[in-house]
């Protein structure tokens, strides 16, 4: 008898809070709170268990320097807070955004390391293309909904195991100003297909974006 | 730490030791609150006047605009926009037409006040750019031209003179800049040159916040 491993699936609740502020001309911060909460976890075709339980919280904070008009480098940290255990993540990143006629083009590269206790070093190369479209006029404008998405690669090492993750990540926003946003959405996430069955990770996503 | 309540049959006994939510529910309850804070201020910021631009149907743009546009280009799928500002609302037509991009604006009650129309450095005569450039170059220690606009500001009656013969009209120049000074933070200009190329003025362009893009 073959047996088929079945490829396995979470859904969850992944709220985000983020405020930026600018702390002078070349400087900015950025910190965010991101509570997720798993609710149903199974495998396709398979059996499902629906348990509403709170699965982490992230806190990251980014600080950024202006390079040019449109990139920016960041350094940052993120504190993991899961089952009675902190993880730590050092972060370095480049963005930059390009506008086009109705649309901006985001490009960040991302590496990271995260420190969990009693775990290995985890070390990821990031890369994500994220787009806000506007859908009415060449600009998105105060009180108007517009259309988000984002498609992330994460390679990670973490002692002899390498991993290759893509994150699908549509999304609607409603920009109230340039100082808030508010965007809900899907983020999918698809992972260990490399080596194994793949698991499918789906977050509701809602995201408060607000700038002092 | 425990907490008991002996009177409630269905009461629960949580302990913050091996509870692993007990903490983060007191963080969840403090997120919460600093989430409804926030929407309620956004609430507060959207009831505020604000400035904005939006597609608009050919039949909303005034009629002396719809007839100038039809004179100028035939046959192009044309966009209309409404632009409103501090400074009074303007109607814009957009359209493509021999590979290029036009864009035409007017006032509210249709008044042409322009007709632009995007260019390269190689469309322009030399002297003019020769000129264009050196004011760059003194300008910044690094700049990058990312648009360039030919901008007509001519009567209605020479712009349509203009278009349908081989006459020759002087048009402004209109650049966008991304641009940097040593020490400087980077950033980003309209200029604007007269039709020889002199400059006229220029002005910061402000972006929207990308922070959306970033995080």
């Amino acid at each position: 008898m073959q047996l088929q491993a079945q490829a396995g699936y979470e859904l969850g609740f992944l709220p985000e809070f983020n405020v930026g502020k600018s702390i002078s001309t070349l400087w900015a911060v950025n910190v965010e709170i991101a509570p997720r909460y798993e609710l149903v976890a199974g495998a396709f075709g398979g059996d499902s268990e629906r348990d509403i339980y709170f699965g982490l919280l992230d806190v990251t904070t980014v600080f950024e320097r202006t390079i040019a008009v449109d990139a920016k480098l960041g350094l940052g940290y993120l504190a993991r807070f899961e089952n009675n255990k902190v993880a730590h993540r050092l972060i370095q990143q480049y963005s930059f955004s390009i506008p086009y006629y109705g649309y901006r083009l985001g490009h960040r590269f991302r590496v990271d390391q995260t420190f969990t206790p009693d775990e290995d070093l985890e070390v990821r190369l990031r890369y994500r293309l994220s787009s806000d479209i506007s859908l009415n006029g060449e600009f998105i404008d105060p009180k108007e909904i517009y259309i988000k998405l984002g498609n992330e690669y994460v390679t990670s090492f973490q002692g002899q195991e390498t991993d290759v993750e893509i994150r699908l990540i549509p999304a609607l926003g409603y920009y109230i100003d340039d100082d808030h946003k508010l965007e809900v959405g899907i983020d999918y996430r698809i992972d260990s297909f490399l080596r194994s069955t793949a698991d499918h990770r789906f977050w509701v996503n809602v995201g408060y974006y607000l700038s002092l | 730490m425990l907490i008991d309540l002996p009177n409630n049959p269905n009461s629960v006994t949580y302990n913050s030791v091996n509870n692993p939510n007990f903490i983060t529910n007191d963080l969840m309850k403090a997120f919460l609150f600093v989430m409804l804070l926030v929407l309620t201020t956004t609430f507060v910021k959207a009831q505020e006047k604000i400035e904005r631009e939006y597609r608009i149907d050919a039949i909303s743009a005034p009629q002396t605009a719809q007839n100038f546009v039809a004179a100028f280009q035939k046959g192009s799928r044309i966009k209309w926009i409404k632009e409103i500002n501090a400074e009074g609302n303007s109607v814009e037509a957009k359209f493509k037409a021999d590979g290029k991009r036009y864009s035409i604006e007017f006032s509210e009650q249709g008044i042409l006040e322009d007709v632009e129309v995007i260019i390269t450095f190689s469309e322009m005569p030399e002297d003019v750019k020769d000129k264009i450039q050196k004011h760059l170059k003194e300008a910044f220690d690094y700049y990058k031209v990312e648009k360039i606009q030919a901008q007509y500001r001519q009567s209605e009656k020479e712009i349509l003179a203009w278009r349908t013969s081989n006459n020759v009209l002087k048009p402004l120049y209109e650049l966008v800049v991304k641009s940097r000074n040593s020490g400087e933070k980077a950033q980003r200009f309209e200029f604007l040159f007269d039709t020889d190329g002199n400059f006229v003025e220029r002005a910061k362009v402000i972006s929207r916040s990308d922070n959306i893009l970033r995080f």
